[in-house]
């Protein structure tokens, strides 16, 4: 759960743009290239596990008798 | 019991008196029935019986006198509830803050009529007052209707957006921008109505990884406003630097979405620490909630579009980037074996540079032959030169002291004494010294003298000197 929250997604995906640019230039080296390689899969990878995982979590936000907020999932019909 | 009938025409009662008396129609005209016009109450028969007329009777009395007393007339309010049966004819509500009047606009003067107001619109209707019997409702009769500057509703919405835009809530700076993946989205909005359906029901097909806090609060009606401003409070206590709030509903009449023009929902919404996204009402409705809200929501279903991504758009990125990095690295691989194989066709081989080598050294040994020729050819080019202009400068020199020499030789001839002798001169020298004797005195006499014709030579003694 620490490891998803720490996961942002847009920022991997970035990650991913770069490093196909940079792989894409002939300067690179290949020892470097294939480092980068490496983790252009593993982002890649949790990228699509990210998608999987991803769904709309309904919840719904009211107050109790004493004011205070109260927090629970929602029951909405649609 | 007459007067209490009129009590609400009280004002109207002397007027209308004295219109039915100045129009001729008097007490025995048959639609004004004895004791239709009362005094005072000591005047109505105790019994009712004399005096009372039937509910037609007196409609259509009170219609007369309307439209007597009201031919034509012109009035000023604010449209509402505008209903248009299938009949054509347009029914409407004329209002201002503290009446109402029902108004009618039959087909015919509807066709007619270049403007045709809509629910809020403030405007002046011309046409005749009536009662409608079978109702008993006063009714203005409507042939022509103009607008009357804008509605009141339209004119209190612009006077509050010029005030907050000048003071600078719609201003651009003071956007916040909108989170990309927001951590949490709160709705603000009716739990029951159609704006969290469309939204939640968009949500569910796009790329959504927030949870999403229904915040429900009513969207319409009296405090409305209020309690959105409640719901705004309630989230942003809970709220997180990742988070967003859409303040949204369905659409609905001007006065529907009147909550989201409050001067204080506004205010609250600009003093908000979390982004907020507006969607109310349908792409052609703006609130004074889209102009101050971070970003405006055409529709609930827009919001939705704004704040998740298209699941699609990212998976396919995904693949393309995917085959994009293999490619790359697949490429640069090929590329270093290439290499590889061309150094190892180089290296097999070392004869090659050897013949290389020979190769070279031939070529330098030749240019070098060839340069050595060009330079011994080009030495003794200059020496043949040097070589030639050396004999024929000698020759030169001899043949020009030839020649000196000659001329040198014919003048001396000419100048020789022999010549002179050989004209018939002689010379004559003394044979002591040989010394030319040039005068007399040189000789002494018998002194030995040698003369010299210009052949042979005579020997002889001075005998006499003359001086």
């Amino acid at each position: 759960m620490e490891e998803e929250k720490a996961f942002r997604f847009k920022e991997a995906v970035k990650e991913l743009e770069t490093i196909v640019r940079e792989l894409e230039d002939d300067t690179v080296d290949l020892d470097v290239a294939l480092k980068k390689y490496e983790r252009g899969i593993r982002l890649i990878r949790m990228c699509n596990e990210y998608l999987d995982k991803a769904e709309l979590r309904l919840k719904e936000l009211t107050q109790d008798e004493g004011g205070v907020p109260l927090l629970k999932d929602a029951q909405l019909e649609e | 019991m007459g007067n209490v009938i009129f009590a609400p025409f009280e004002v109207h009662k002397q007027g209308l008196r004295e219109c039915v008396i100045n129009m001729g129609i008097n007490s025995n005209n048959t639609l004004f029935p004895d004791g239709f016009f009362v005094e005072d109450k000591e005047d109505v028969d105790e019994s009712g019986l004399l005096a009372s007329v039937s509910v037609s009777e007196f409609l259509n009395g009170l219609r007369d006198l309307i439209e007597e007393e009201f031919p034509y007339v012109a009035i000023r309010g604010e449209v509402s509830s505008i209903s248009i049966p299938r009949s054509g004819h347009a029914y409407f509500i004329l209002k201002d803050p503290d009446a109402q009047l029902k108004a009618v606009m039959f087909q015919g003067a509807r066709n007619r009529s270049r403007f045709f107001p809509k629910e809020g619109d403030e405007i002046i209707v011309f046409g005749r007052p009536s009662l409608y019997r079978p109702r008993g409702d006063l009714q203005v009769i409507v042939d022509r209707v103009l607008p009357y500057g804008e509605g009141r509703l339209e004119r209190l919405f612009n006077e509050l957006k010029d005030r907050l835009d000048r003071e600078g809530l719609f201003s651009q700076g003071a956007k916040r921008p909108i989170p990309e993946f927001p951590d949490r989205v709160f709705v603000i909005t009716s739990p029951t109505g159609a704006a969290i359906r469309d939204f939640i029901k968009t949500a569910r097909g796009r790329l959504v990884t927030s949870d999403v806090i229904v915040c429900p609060t009513r969207v319409q009606g009296d405090g409305a406003d209020r309690e959105v401003i409640f719901a705004i409070d309630l989230a942003e206590s809970m709220a997180g630097p990742n988070d967003v709030l859409v303040i949204t509903r369905g659409g609905g009449s001007r006065e529907d979405l009147w909550t989201f023009n409050s001067e204080a929902l506004a205010r609250r919404i600009y003093s908000c620490k979390v982004p907020v996204v507006s969607a109310v009402g349908h792409e052609i409705d703006f609130t004074i909630v889209d102009f101050v809200s971070d970003l405006r929501a055409p529709t609930p279903t827009a919001a939705a579009q704004v704040l998740f991504p298209s699941r699609e758009e990212y998976e396919d990125a995904l693949i393309h980037l995917g085959e994009r990095l293999t490619r790359s690295v697949s490429y640069k691989i090929m590329e270093r074996r290439h290499a590889i194989k061309d150094l190892a066709h180089r290296l097999r081989d070392p004869k090659t540079y050897l013949y290389e080598s020979r190769v070279t050294l031939d070529d330098l040994s030749y240019r070098l032959e060839r340069r050595l020729t060009t330079l011994i050819a080009h030495e003794k080019e200059c020496l043949k030169d040097l070589d030639s202009r050396l004999t024929f400068g000698v020759v030169n020199k001899l043949s020009l002291s030839k020649y000196n020499l000659k001329r040198l030789s014919s003048n001396l001839e000419a100048l020789s004494p022999l010549k002179v002798l050989a004209r018939g001169y002689s010379l004559v020298s003394r044979h002591e010294d040989g010394a030319i004797v040039k005068e007399a005195s040189m000789v002494r006499v018998g002194e030995r003298l040698v003369i010299r014709p210009a052949k042979g030579h005579i020997k002889c003694i001075a005998e006499e000197i003359v001086e």
